[in-house]
């Protein structure tokens, strides 16, 4: 059996807050093997990136405590002084981030900030040569770097700065970061959640390729847990800040566990199967950790909840070796049956706003050739172009049923109203609208005056066709935290 | 201080840095906690502290800030009552006391005209904090009128709001406060209305930055599609969370408004004689500062002292409503704290 | 990049014009340059309209600016009333004497409040801090005219008594001993010593704030953090990263303080007796010298202008995303 890379055991953080003390790691323990990768899931909240952050010794002293033990090959990571443990960042624990655009020094140019790594660490070692010599060969390291993360014309894009990159190529800058020193560990946390979609696959290709080319072992943290089956062998699942499930993917997937896990899995679309009458979702919201349930955390949302869960912490089940869960439920609750694990893929969307289901049923709202073009100023003396955003689609929408779309920001002023070329056309007395908006990418050099969306918005809204509109009716503002992606 | 004037006090301590070119871009959620408790999710076991108890619970915990609460609420509570404390008028002259010390019946000592400098330092006080809580007020709401417009509304009127409002920063604040005066002709109203008309701008960039990073966020745009007009989500969604950074701005106003006053009337452009002022009791003292030194000591310790205290409060209201900050009284016992709490903090839980 | 200096040069000198009718108007609305004839008894009305018509007050408001605009542009900026000299030259000297003094304070204040400043952040809470920020507040909230008139009772009277001097440590007044007609670099610096202590004790409070909350702001960054995790020494970011971004907006209001700096030490130099920009001002106000308010406006706006100007050339250069939008 070989030795685990990473081996962390009771990992306790605790942050000193307004409202107290607040544990937001609670006795995590997990294992991360040599070339493995292990995928962390769990909502906002969970305490997944806490962990991380605290394995990397990243939190503020000040007012953080973190205990346990983190082995990484033998040493105690939490141990290290300062000085040691900045021996083990970049050269043998890499670490990328969600926001790529603010994790980029936005006043130092891209290629250097990658051989600044390089300089930094190397600049005590053997090459006895000049400092600028070092430097030099620093920077050419840096362009190849960025040729092998798939960056085109890498040697110009080196002297650019942050924010001329589009955010899937800052993002492939920060994993050429931290990959320069070849780490043996490499630590993504939820790389690909502020990507497009049809980036976030090639992101992700891209973590598996240089995972094979370096012999590194990958730590993916996600909420969704459709990147976690197509690229981890393993997973943990952690919740308010524990680790309710663990064990490897397809383990996790076919079988027996945690009700969380089995409520994620639920809560995806599936493409290949026959649609449900409503999406399930995971009621309630995830709790505060300054306000922690009794006994088990999950206890409140769960629909298997005994008397017992509300009074006593879940015990460590383990079914299949490897497999372990926390639950009071012996034996754990059945996931889906279908154990085919690839279909859990999501589809790529083509250019612009799709549209995804319709079906023979009462349309409440028809909508023809929608358009919303923005104007978009491009620097200095040139003319505006005009950013097609939505080009003439049609809508349909039916009564009590669903309209997903995914795609390009666009469809979202239309909604809301503020469009300046479309109309639709309204029939009918409500109409009730769910989507998910993904936030566009910018490319470089062309500014758009689009308003940001956030993951998974969704919302009742009236389509007045003048504000005192009185037949359509108003029904209130919904908000959900993740946007289940489906069809 | 307000020598330096538009110097950079411009920056004041409510500011961020961010751009200062003209078109000013400062988020002001960075500095300033937005009131989003209705919008947030809600957690499972509620009962967190409304936002107002949390500010107010770290405001106490900020020493100076409390001390010099207390401080300014007794000044003005003495100053108010002015005439029944002082134990001459301000104008009363004994000629057979002139540039007196301190002593038992003059407690601040005499000036050159006999008059008693504590009286005196009384009466002038009313005038000094007046105009400066006046102004701060007026000038605060001004500007918070262009701030949202211009933040709101955006493009050219707020291009075109900025561009005033930076021609207004960047002009030497006692030079034109010095012509202004002079047109309008000292009274304390006068003074008061050319003081707030270069007050205002700041307050104008701080709202303006409120807003425009509000203006962009879901609820905003929820509110518009219920048909709500554009002044209701100005000024019953928006506005509501620019309070804090307001009221900052408008505390560490009232400062600058004193300083800046005293200034004026020390050059003898301000307040006219025989109105006293903490500025022109300055000014009478300069000629006889070797003579009698107590006439410069009790308008500068004033002035010093009330100028302090509000710069405190206003330090301690932002630090208050700013939640990225760890309060001082946690941070220093958390090492401590944070050994007890193991094995202690499973039964608080229970 | 040159492009915008260009035109941004370009736009100010409309800016410079229009400045300079709102200053005509406005002065000619304030100052009443026969005031002082007015005063003195012995002056008959006939005089008054003689300098009136001498200075061509009579005529049209509009003609009145073109003649002057005319004249100014030239160089000709006209002679005192009261003294008949070449207001050019006052101006010019006066200028001089205030950038002299507002420049040693500036770069002193801005030296010790980035040091004060920057430490001040990396030790957050710490003595250190709380103490900086108990000076800064002080320097922040003390009257100017207090400061300086506290300092020359200081040095003018109680050091000179106690210590048996024969004449002050640093002077109290003034830029230079009068009567001496050479030029002596130590009694500059010993004239200069406390009026820049008092403009440098202010700015110094609120430069050293500044750089703190920027850098806390930095300290704070994603990209903070991404340097952390590439193993970098402290030091390192701390220089590199942290203050190379909080010094930008820094730098920019160093430039627009220096801007206002021209026209704006009055009351340090009243106080001090300095002969700079501050006193030629009230001087001329209080004489109602119209030329040489005219003068004055227009060099404090211009310098004013041009400041801002170079603060916004020089937040370009040092923020790239500005650069290259």
């Amino acid at each position: 059996m070989t030795k685990p890379l990473l081996e962390v055991q009771d990992l306790e953080v605790t942050f000193a807050t307004d409202e107290g003390f607040v544990r937001a790691v609670d006795g995590v323990s997990f294992t991360v093997m040599p070339e493995q990768t292990l995928g962390v899931v769990g909502e906002s909240g969970s305490g997944k990136s806490v962990t991380f952050l605290a394995i990397m010794g990243l939190l503020d002293r000040g007012n953080v405590r973190v205990s346990g033990r983190v082995l990484f090959k033998g040493t105690d990571l939490l141990a290290l002084s300062e000085k040691e443990w900045r021996a083990y960042r970049a050269e043998r624990i890499g670490m990328i981030f969600q926001d790529s655009l603010t994790g980029l020094n936005p006043v130092q140019r891209v290629g250097n900030q990658i051989a600044e790594v390089e300089i930094a660490h190397r600049s005590g070692t053997v090459d006895a040569s000049r400092p600028w010599v070092r430097h030099k060969k620093a920077k050419g390291n840096a362009v190849e770097l960025l040729r092998s993360v798939g960056v085109a014309d890498p040697e110009s894009r080196a002297r650019q700065w942050p924010h001329q990159f589009s955010g899937g190529m800052r993002q492939r800058a920060m994993i050429a970061m931290a990959m320069s020193l070849g780490p043996e560990l490499l630590i993504a946390d939820e790389p690909t959640t502020a990507l497009d979609v049809t980036v976030q696959a090639q992101i992700l290709e891209l973590i598996d390729d240089l995972k094979r080319r370096c012999g590194s072992a990958v730590v993916l943290i996600t909420h969704d847990l459709g990147v976690v089956a197509e690229h981890c062998h393993d997973v943990m699942v952690m919740y308010a800040g524990k680790s309710v499930e663990s064990g490897e993917s397809d383990e996790i997937f076919a079988r027996l566990g945690h009700p969380y896990t089995r409520a994620l899995l639920r809560s995806m679309g599936r493409l290949d199967q026959p649609k449900p009458r409503r999406l399930e979702t995971i009621g309630g919201q995830p709790p505060s950790l300054a306000r922690l349930p009794t006994g088990c955390a999950f206890h409140p949302r769960c629909p298997f909840a005994m008397p017992i869960c509300r009074v006593e912490p879940p015990p460590l089940q383990g079914t299949v070796q490897g497999h372990h869960f926390t639950c009071h439920v012996a034996g754990g609750v059945a996931k889906e049956s279908d154990p085919s694990v690839s279909s859990v893929t999501i589809s790529m969307p083509s250019s612009s706003g799709d549209v995804i289901e319709s079906s023979a049923e009462t349309i409440l709202m028809k909508a023809r050739g929608l358009t919303k073009y923005f104007s978009v100023r491009q620097g200095g003396l040139k003319k505006s172009a005009t950013l097609r955003a939505v080009d003439g689609i049609d809508l349909d929408v039916r009564r009590g049923r669903n309209l997903g779309t995914r795609g390009r920001v666009g469809l979202r002023e239309i909604f809301i109203g503020s469009s300046a070329h479309a109309t639709p056309r309204t029939d009918g007395r409500i109409a009730r609208i769910q989507w998910c908006g993904h936030s566009r990418e910018r490319s470089s050099g062309v500014k758009a005056r689009t308003s940001r969306d956030t993951n998974g918005l969704s919302g009742s809204l009236r389509i007045p066709k003048s504000s005192k509109d009185g037949r359509l009716n108003y029904c209130g503002t919904l908000k959900s935290s993740q946007c289940a992606s489906q069809a | 201080m307000s020598d330096l004037e538009g110097m950079s006090q411009n920056i004041r301590e409510s500011q961020l840095p961010g751009e200062s070119d003209g078109s000013f871009n400062m988020s002001a959620e960075s500095v300033f906690p937005l009131n989003t408790s209705e919008h947030e999710p809600e957690f499972s076991s509620n009962k967190s502290l409304s936002g107002r108890q949390v500010a107010w619970r770290r405001f106490k915990s900020h020493r100076l800030a409390m001390i010099s609460l207390i401080f300014l609420v007794l000044l003005v509570i003495v100053v108010s009552f002015a005439n029944l404390i002082a134990p001459y008028g301000y104008q009363v002259q004994n000629l057979h006391q002139l540039l007196k010390g301190p002593s038992l019946a003059h407690w601040m000592g005499t000036d050159n005209l006999g008059r008693d400098e504590f009286s005196r330092l009384l009466y002038a006080g009313r005038i000094s904090l007046l105009v400066g809580l006046t102004v701060s007020l007026s000038s605060g709401i001004i500007g918070t009128l262009v701030g949202a417009i211009a933040g709101y509304y955006g493009r050219w009127i707020d291009n075109l709001l900025m561009r005033v409002t930076d021609l207004f920063l960047t002009v030497p604040l006692l030079v034109v406060l010095i012509i202004g005066s002079t047109l309008l002709s000292g009274g304390v109203l006068g003074i008061i209305i050319i003081l707030s008309l270069f007050f205002w701008m700041y307050a104008a960039r701080i709202v303006r930055g409120v807003f425009m990073s509000l203006k962009e966020q879901e609820f905003v745009e929820s509110a518009r599609s219920i048909g709500s007009s554009h002044l209701r989500i100005i000024v019953l969604q928006i506005l509501p969370n620019a309070f804090g950074p307001i009221l900052v701005c408008m505390t560490l106003g009232v400062a600058q408004a004193i300083l800046t006053e005293s200034s004026l009337s020390f050059l003898g452009f301000g307040i006219q004689p025989p109105t006293p002022s903490w500025g022109n009791m300055l000014n009478d003292a300069q000629d006889y500062f070797q003579s009698a030194p107590w006439l410069l000591l009790a308008p500068g310790i004033a002035i010093l002292l009330t100028v302090l205290a509000v710069n405190f409060v206003g330090d301690g209201l932002r630090d208050a409503l700013d939640p990225m900050q760890t309060p001082h009284r946690l941070k220093s016992q958390v090492p401590e704290a944070m050994a007890e709490i193991e094995g202690g903090y499973d039964e608080a839980t229970a | 990049m040159l492009r915008l200096i260009g035109k941004r040069l370009l736009f100010s000198i409309p800016v410079i014009l229009i400045a300079s009718g709102v200053v005509f108007v406005v002065v000619h609305r304030v100052v009443n340059p026969t005031a002082y004839l007015a005063l003195n008894p012995r002056s008959s009305a006939a005089n008054t309209q003689r300098l009136t018509a001498a200075l061509g007050l009579n005529k049209p408001l509009l003609e009145q600016y073109f003649v002057w605009l005319r004249h100014f542009f030239v160089g000709d900026w006209g002679t005192s009333l009261i003294s008949g000299q070449a207001v050019a030259r006052s101006v010019g000297t006066a200028l001089v004497n205030s950038l002299i003094l507002g420049g040693t304070a500036l770069v002193i204040a801005l030296v010790i409040g980035m040091a004060v400043g920057t430490i001040s952040a990396y030790r957050q809470y710490s003595a250190f801090d709380n103490m900086a920020t108990g000076m800064a507040f002080l320097g922040l909230s003390i009257p100017t005219a207090f400061l300086g008139l506290l300092l020359q009772l200081l040095f003018g009277v109680y050091l000179v008594q106690h210590l048996h001097l024969n004449g002050p440590l640093l002077y109290i007044s003034g830029m230079s001993d009068p009567g001496s007609t050479s030029f002596s670099f130590s009694s500059l610096l010993r004239h200069l010593a406390l009026p820049a202590f008092v403009v440098a004790v202010q700015i110094l409070g609120v430069y050293s704030r500044y750089t703190r909350s920027s850098m806390l702001d930095v300290l704070k960054t994603d990209y903070i953090r991404t340097a952390k995790s590439k193993g970098l020494s402290s030091t390192r970011i701390l220089f590199r990263h942290g203050l190379r971004n909080s010094m930008i907006p820094l730098t920019t209001q160093v430039a627009l303080d220096a801007g206002v700096l021209v026209g704006g030490l009055i009351v340090t130099e009243q106080v001090f007796q300095w002969p700079g920009m501050g006193t030629y001002f009230i001087t001329a106000m209080n004489n109602g010298d119209y030329p040489q308010i005219l003068a004055w406006l227009m060099v404090t706006v211009t310098a004013v202008i041009l400041f801002n100007l170079l603060a916004d050339i020089l937040y370009a250069f040092l923020d790239p995303r500005i650069r290259y939008v």
